[in-house]
């Protein structure tokens, strides 16, 4: 299965691996050290991302989710993160064994990031169209040559306004004011393009949008334009770290049927981290559920809500406020999350397991299927343990 | 302290301050007994004598031991210096909380106060209260502070906005208490740090003005030693018997400096960020 | 039929409202620059809440929904008079408190308290918990009269937290033991009206079911009434008896939660509702989509301030703002055309 790629990269492959994965995460290691104490951010985690799949890691603070998008296009801070060991492949290639130089290639152009804050993901003393154009001048300098074309016809772009007009202002030159001014040469250059993917997102003015500051953008406005930023070059994976965390809950409608819809069209797929169930319901095909570093239960979104297998899992779903239910007391999961500097024995949950036995707070369970896709960790669903009592 | 101990800067800085603060103390204490010599003491006999086993910095002009005068000097400065800066730390916190926290026109007539005072040059206003008050050290320490207190109402001023936008003292204030209470207990003690690490930084500051107004003439007199006043009192033979004055210069450029890096590594040690990677 | 929760709210709505609010108006005035002020240009305003009114009755709770730019949050803060109402009437238990000033002002906070939504701010962390627990005591002298020692473990062991947590400075219990300090410091003086800001907002969804549960239960035990301000409309489903939907700094919608969220009236409602995410994977309910910005506050729309985004729109919204009216059984909204969409006979607008 061949994938899609905007720009061309001679070492990566570009069929699938065996597996039918397009990233796979396996053991993968994490910690914070710091000069007092050492902080296990991620502990032997595995998954896998499929084409065109969109897969929520779900989780609450201090349950690697963030750690572990940013570890996939290291963007770790080290200092004082400190992977210790694992593979995240991509294709064939491990993307922690690259080098700076050959990573930076594939940022942007394979696997794309947008952030929780958009206004901080933007420069804010360019215009929205300079830091657009700034994305497409390095995807053309990487691939060497021009890669995009107009897929879809659709409604005429306007033109550029002429020079005259821009030197004069439209007043002076009697042409129309809606169209945009000033723009420097390099954004010029890529108008076209710009405005097409401003439209692709949702956005009902891209010219105007194009000549604003961020500052003059509202949140949902924002998030689409990084949204549009991260898939100028149709990566093959977007990662989104809480994405619509920082917007209103009609913009967040908006947002996320935005990146249902550009899976559908471009075939990339997505990594959505989320503290949010609800959110991960809506938009996601598979979910992971993360709790203090671990991968507790790995199931598609049918499974995950119909079948929950692990506890923890269970407790989320059940201590959620309903809109439709009548509830009478809500059901919480007892207890606080550990403090990830002193880990409870055993299985991290089990200090607040309502199902908690004999082995749970001895030795430390490993992460199983149950049924076909579906993975947890809990001595509930299988007997095997790490032996290696950590 | 950790932050501190495992900076180069931090430690030199610390240890300078402390050093000086013993010598300071001890030296008031003791009033001048433990020193190898009376910074007094007058030996027309023993005059520019380059340093030596018995003269650790030398003699000046009159036959004093340098060493002992450097080391005698530390109390003054020492005084000088603290007595500065708390009364304006006192001074700038008062008024720049009240103008923080209330506003309005008490705001505007506590800050323009201090922008007249803002308004002119440092020394200038400095000597000019010290000549007419007559010089000496009181009268240095009189004319100081309203030079140095401005900026530490600017500071608390700027600080108690911030500490008035958190949600802990609107709290305070949804709980019924007073204004008062609330500057007490909520708003100083929230700026008290940044406003310390400025007055530490500042202390070396103070101190250089202090030599300069000696120098000049204004501040400590003879016989007292001082540092600024040992450097102009022997400055014509800065050739001839060049540690007279070197070692009060170094002595005054060392302390400015320790504090200042002592101050600056306070600064980090309070920074949010950089104590993460401490914890 | 009447279940036995109409029946109480019934009875609690026949008693005399603890809070009125009438006409609520919160400007905050932005400051014009030398040359403006001396053109005579006329001085804007952010208009966080343009007139609001609403009851509250005792023991009940009375959600406040909204998102971010709708004035909830002023509201909370100008119903307490933390941050004094541009113009309008507060009541408070028959007195009215918006005139008040200075020291009658601090003497009313012994009967309303507020919790803020975020447990790491709104607690100093220099301060102790005895300390922080003992500020509304010492604010009103009660230390002298009271038990302090018994009164303070009491409040503690109300919200789960042991005796010893007294001792210990904030940083060292987790966000939800934190905010359960802070509703133990609002609980403290034993006050009737309780504002609560998006109070489980920061916290982890685990945690939040359980300070829901304790809200409730203190609710019960001590016959609390709250004001429970919050975007997370689940959220306010669970918690509130009634519902109030602000948009734009006015109440568009009013009445029973049940009846609001099920029929709501008007057409933002509808569209609040059908954005909220539940965690099923029923996702066949048509998502109701609106496009646009949110309304600025300084110039909101003009009429209706809806109508720019609204499929029903048409040219009255934009001339004329809509009063609320009770359109349902204690079920108040604020649309020209409320009873014809909610009928279904009208689906569509001609547009402005």
């Amino acid at each position: 299965m061949t994938l899609r790629f905007g720009g061309c990269l001679p070492r990566l492959q570009r069929t699938a691996n065996s597996q039918n994965s397009i990233l796979a995460v396996r053991n993968l290691n994490v910690k914070y050290r710091t000069y007092r104490r050492e902080i296990r951010a991620l502990w032997n985690v595995a998954l896998e991302i499929r084409p065109s799949e969109i897969i929520a890691v779900v989780g609450e603070s201090g349950c690697g989710k963030s750690t572990l998008g940013l570890s996939i296009v290291n963007l770790l801070p080290r200092p004082p993160a400190v992977i210790e060991s694992g593979e995240i492949l991509f294709g064939d290639t491990d993307l922690l064994k690259l080098e700076e130089a050959e990573m930076t290639r594939i940022r942007g152009a394979i696997i794309s990031m947008i952030f929780q804050q958009p206004m901080s993901s933007l420069d804010p003393v360019y215009r929205v169209a300079e830091q657009l154009a700034e994305t497409i001048e390095v995807r053309e300098r990487r691939s060497g040559r021009s890669s995009y074309h107009l897929q879809h016809q659709r409604m005429p772009v306007p033109e550029p306004p002429s020079l005259v007009t821009r030197m004069l202002g439209s007043r002076l030159s009697g042409q129309d004011r809606t169209k945009p001014l000033d723009l420097n040469k390099r954004a010029m250059k890529y108008y076209d393009e710009m405005v097409e993917a401003l439209r692709e997102v949702q956005i009902p003015d891209p010219v105007h949008v194009l000549e604003k500051y961020p500052h003059e953008l509202s949140g949902g406005m924002a998030q689409r334009v990084m949204i549009a930023q991260a898939v100028l070059e149709r990566p093959a994976l977007l990662i989104a770290d809480e994405p619509t965390s920082a917007l209103d809950v009609t913009t967040q409608a908006q947002v996320l049927s935005l990146l249902r819809k550009l899976r559908d069209e471009t075939k990339s797929s997505v990594l959505f981290i989320t503290h949010d169930l609800a959110v991960a319901a809506e938009i996601a095909d598979r979910v992971v559920v993360m709790y203090a570093g671990e991968v507790f239960e790995d199931a598609t979104i049918q499974e995950t809500f119909k079948n929950p297998q692990h506890p923890y899992t269970e407790g989320l779903i059940k201590s959620y406020p309903r809109l439709y239910k009548n509830q009478g007391k809500l059901e919480s999961i007892a207890g606080e999350i550990p403090d990830l500097r002193h880990m409870p024995p055993g299985c991290t949950f089990s200090p607040r397991c309502k199902y908690v036995f004999e082995p749970c707070s001895r030795k430390h369970p490993t992460l199983e299927p149950v049924r076909d896709g579906h993975f947890v960790r809990c001595f509930l669903r299988s007997e095997k343990s790490d032996e290696t009592n950590s | 302290m950790q932050i501190l101990s495992t900076s180069v800067t931090g430690v030199i800085g610390a240890a300078i301050a402390v050093v000086f603060v013993t010598l300071a103390l001890s030296m008031w204490l003791s009033r001048n007994s433990l020193l190898p010599y009376s910074p007094f003491a007058i030996d027309m006999t023993k005059t520019f004598q380059p340093p030596s086993w018995s003269h650790f910095f030398g003699t000046d002009s009159l036959g004093r031991d340098v060493f002992s005068r450097v080391l005698a000097a530390t109390s003054i400065d020492a005084l000088v210096a603290f007595v500065v800066v708390s009364a304006s730390l006192a001074l700038g916190l008062m008024m720049g909380t009240i103008a923080g926290y209330e506003g309005g026109l008490i705001e505007e007539i506590l800050m323009r106060i201090t922008d007249i005072f803002l308004a002119f040059p440092g020394l200038v206003l400095a000597l000019a209260i010290a000549l007419d008050l007559g010089p000496n050290i009181l009268n240095s320490m009189i004319a100081l502070t309203p030079v140095w207190w401005p900026y530490y109402t600017r500071l608390a001023r700027g600080e108690t906005l911030n500490a008035k936008s958190q949600d802990f003292v609107e709290a305070s204030r949804a709980c019924g208490q007073r204004t008062r209470f609330i500057l007490l207990h909520h708003i100083i003690p929230s700026i008290l740090p940044v406003m310390l690490v400025y007055a530490t930084m500042d202390l070396g500051n103070v101190l250089i003005i202090f030599s300069v107004l000696s120098f000049i003439g204004v501040g400590a007199q003879p016989p007292a030693a001082e540092w600024g006043l040992m450097v102009v009192q022997d400055s014509q033979y800065l050739f001839q018997a060049p540690w007279i004055v070197l070692f009060p210069s170094v002595a005054i450029f060392a302390v400015a400096m320790g504090f200042s890096m002592l101050g600056d590594k306070l600064r980090d040690a309070l920074d949010p960020k950089i104590r993460g990677l401490f914890t | 039929m009447v279940t036995l929760l109409d029946a109480s709210l019934d009875r609690r709505r026949a008693m005399k409202p603890i809070l009125e609010v009438e006409n609520l108006v919160k400007h905050y005035p932005i400051p014009l620059g030398v040359m403006d002020s001396l053109s005579k240009k006329e001085r804007q305003r952010v208009r966080a809440v343009d007139g609001v009114s609403f009851e509250l009755h005792p023991n009940e709770t009375l959600g406040l929904v909204g998102e971010s730019g709708s004035g909830k949050s002023t509201l909370g803060r100008a119903v307490l008079m933390l941050d004094p109402p541009t113009s309008g009437k507060v009541s408070f238990r028959d007195m009215v408190i918006s005139d008040l000033r200075g020291e009658s002002l601090r003497l009313m906070r012994k009967e309303m308290q507020f919790v803020f939504q975020n447990p790491d701010s709104s607690l100093d962390p220099r301060q102790r918990v005895r300390d922080i627990l003992l500020e509304p005591v010492t604010a009103f002298q009660l230390q002298k009269t009271k038990d302090v020692q018994n009164m303070l473990e009491n409040s503690l062991r109300l919200v789960g937290l042991p005796p010893d947590s007294l001792g210990m400075l904030p940083h060292q219990f987790s966000g939800g033991q934190r905010q359960r300090i802070a509703i133990a410091r609002a609980l403290i003086l034993e006050p009737k009206l309780i504002v609560l800001d998006e109070p489980t907002s920061a916290l982890d969804s685990s945690v939040q079911a359980q300070i829901l549960n304790l809200l409730q239960t203190l609710q019960e035990e001590f016959g609390l009434t709250y004001l429970f301000i919050s975007h997370n409309i689940n959220v306010v489903r669970y918690m509130a008896d009634r519902i109030a939907v602000l948009y734009a700094g006015k109440i568009v919608e009013i009445g029973n939660t049940k009846d609001v969220l099920e029929n709501p009236l008007h057409p933002y409602t509808s569209v609040l509702i059908s954005s909220v995410p539940a965690p099923d994977t029923n996702q066949d309910t048509a998502k109701i989509r609106v496009e646009g910005e949110s309304p600025s506050p300084v110039n909101p729309p003009s009429g209706c301030r809806f109508h720019p985004r609204c499929k029903y729109a048409e040219s009255i919204c934009s001339t004329h703002e809509p009063e609320l009216k009770e359109v349902n059984e204690k079920h108040w909204t604020s649309c020209h055309f409320a009873e014809d969409i909610a009928s279904g006979k009208k689906t569509v607008g001609l547009g402005k």
